[in-house]
């Protein structure tokens, strides 16, 4: 499955008209994680919104394996359960009395049979790490972790082709942050894609495939993580930090040193710095799986 | 030096469920105190006991010598503990910024001159005071987050305690606010107890409490914490990412302290040479 954002602005109406996004081309497909990077206004929750169908294209088109949604060629609703879109805030998402209804929403509502609901609801549940105990229980009893999970466990069970996940790992423990990544690294296959909002640069550089970088209702950046956190000073003029150890490499590589700034591991990072050095790191490259 | 907040031997259930299991602690003027473990390891019901929204079901809060059990103290100990919570869209109840710092102030019956002296005191320590006539509505996440703490800070706490005050707030906000708590607790000299899951916050600490299932796992440096790479990882944590480069380029042999910060390990790294 391909979606394709073809010259898409959207402004808000009202007494004060706000641009959301500028004539953005974006194409985002199966088989891809791609990392989306933008501060609060950028018009990241705009451009998401267009990728399932939840807005319908003010300017431009989108094209869904080469579908227009514009031109109906693409229903919305068809639309909206072949993407899934995991809101940042589950709390606005949530809405059963108990965690198991909730999920079953989904999948009901695409009319499917009792007994593939149930298969479903289960499977998500315990693919998004809520325990069994807890399906009877009010997803509002839960903590925001819990929360976030269900809210996710609520879109995979529509099994939906491309997975957007708006900073899912948000309040999250560092254990809860790992758990989900892996998770998500582990649900994308050819056949499925994922796009993923986070503010974490850590997390996202080594997990992206690739990053693009919106900066008021523009793309500014779209590459490998690599080539886009080689960018340093442009990423710091749109306000974005690289990931730490990006800034290491990059400090070094100024002042004179000759290392690889496109690292994202610190294993990776400390044999690049032991290489510059002409020191000699432990043969072993050691297990420990620092990246995400 | 005596504390200011003692908690003694404190449990605490929910259900059947066993929240805090013998948590005693001091918590001390002026100093910066981190809070961190796993989501349900009993942190943000530790918090909530500081300022009595929580009571023990055995043991005992003790702010300034009262303790949050009796009833009668509630409203001194709240005036002495302020809390600020993760999300700031249910903290602020007014129509402008200043009114909304009033609050506080005007609940506890600080004439009316004063009140006037202490909103925007408190807006200027928390960098908000041009945006006083603002509809807290029209604000950015950071500055609806700072406009709660200055709401606290009316109330002229002797400690802070913030329960996850960043979560929700994008790289922008989260600097606004780590820079005002910083302000505070560096210039105003105000004790502050920050719960958080961000490892890079935690450094800003002068002690750091590890919590799990309920119990202190360990009382340290942000430091000596994150040496314990066995621990971090028991407790569900992590070690920010320069400490933990820093840490390795040390086992491959690379002569340079441990560094939490990226400018302090690149300085430390191109001295060697």
């Amino acid at each position: 499955m391909q979606i394709e954002l073809k010259n898409i602005s959207y402004t808000y109406q009202g007494p004060l008209p706000v641009a959301a996004l500028e004539d953005i081309n974006l194409r985002v497909q199966t088989g891809e994680i791609l990392g989306l990077i933008g501060h609060t206004g950028s018009g990241k929750s705009t451009l998401l919104q267009h990728l399932n169908g939840l807005i319908r294209p003010q300017k431009g088109d989108v094209l869904v394996n080469g579908l227009s949604v514009k031109k109906e060629e693409m229903s919305l609703r068809e639309l909206r359960f072949r993407v899934g879109l995991v809101f940042q805030y589950p709390e606005h998402q949530l809405f059963e009395e108990t965690i198991y209804k909730e999920v079953s929403f989904g999948p009901k509502n695409m009319g499917l049979s009792e007994e593939e609901i149930d298969q479903r609801v289960r499977r998500s549940l315990q693919d998004a790490g809520v325990e069994e105990e807890l399906y009877e229980r009010s997803p509002f009893e839960l903590s925001g972790g819990q929360k976030r999970r269900v809210a996710l466990a609520s879109i995979l069970a529509m099994e939906p082709e491309i997975l957007v996940l708006d900073e899912p790992t948000a309040g999250l423990d560092p254990q809860g942050r790992k758990d989900i990544l892996n998770f998500l690294l582990n649900w994308r296959t050819p056949e499925r894609g994922i796009v993923l909002v986070s503010h974490n640069m850590e997390e996202i550089a080594p997990f992206a495939d690739r990053i693009v970088v919106l900066h008021q209702g523009s793309i500014v950046q779209d590459g490998t993580p690599k080539e886009v956190f080689s960018k340093a000073k442009e990423l710091a003029e749109v306000g974005i930090n690289v990931p730490q150890i990006c800034f290491v490499l990059s400090e070094l590589k100024e002042r004179g040193w000759p290392v690889d700034t496109g690292i994202f591991t610190v294993e990776e990072a400390a044999r690049e710095i032991c290489r510059a050095f002409n020191i000699e790191p432990p043969t072993t490259p050691g297990g420990e799986g620092h990246g995400v | 030096m005596q504390p200011i907040i003692e908690v003694k031997d404190v449990y605490h259930q929910y259900g059947d469920t066993e929240a805090l299991c013998g948590v005693s602690l001091g918590i001390y003027p002026g100093e910066f105190l981190a809070i961190v473990g796993a989501n349900g390891s009993g942190k943000s019901t530790l918090a909530r006991h500081l300022n009595g929204l929580l009571l023990p079901s055995s043991g005992e809060v003790k702010v300034k010598g009262f303790s949050t059990q009796d009833a009668d103290d509630v409203w001194q100990i709240r005036s002495i503990v302020g809390m600020v919570f993760q999300n700031p869209d249910n903290q602020l109840v007014a129509t402008t910024v200043e009114e909304d710092v009033a609050f506080g102030p005007e609940n506890l019956g600080v004439p009316s001159k004063e009140i006037r002296k202490r909103v925007d005191e408190a807006l200027k320590w928390v960098n908000m005071y041009e945006h006083r006539q603002r509809s807290p509505h029209q604000l950015s996440g950071g500055q609806k987050q700072r406009v709660a703490i200055a709401g606290i800070l009316a109330m002229h706490p002797e400690v802070l305690v913030l329960d996850e005050p960043t979560a929700m707030l994008d790289p922008v906000g989260r600097q606004e606010v780590l820079e005002a708590i910083t302000y505070l607790n560096k210039e105003l000299k105000m004790a502050v107890v920050l719960i958080t899951h961000h490892m890079d916050e935690v450094v800003l600490a002068d002690r750091v409490v590890a919590m799990e299932k309920g119990k202190i796992a360990q009382i340290s440096t942000p430091r000596e914490l994150f040496s314990q790479s066995e621990l971090v990882e028991r407790l569900g944590l992590d070690v920010p990412q320069v400490f933990a480069l820093s840490n390795l380029l040390q086992d491959y042999g690379i002569k340079i302290d441990v560094a939490f910060n990226p400018i302090e390990l690149v300085n430390a790294l191109c001295k060697l040479s």
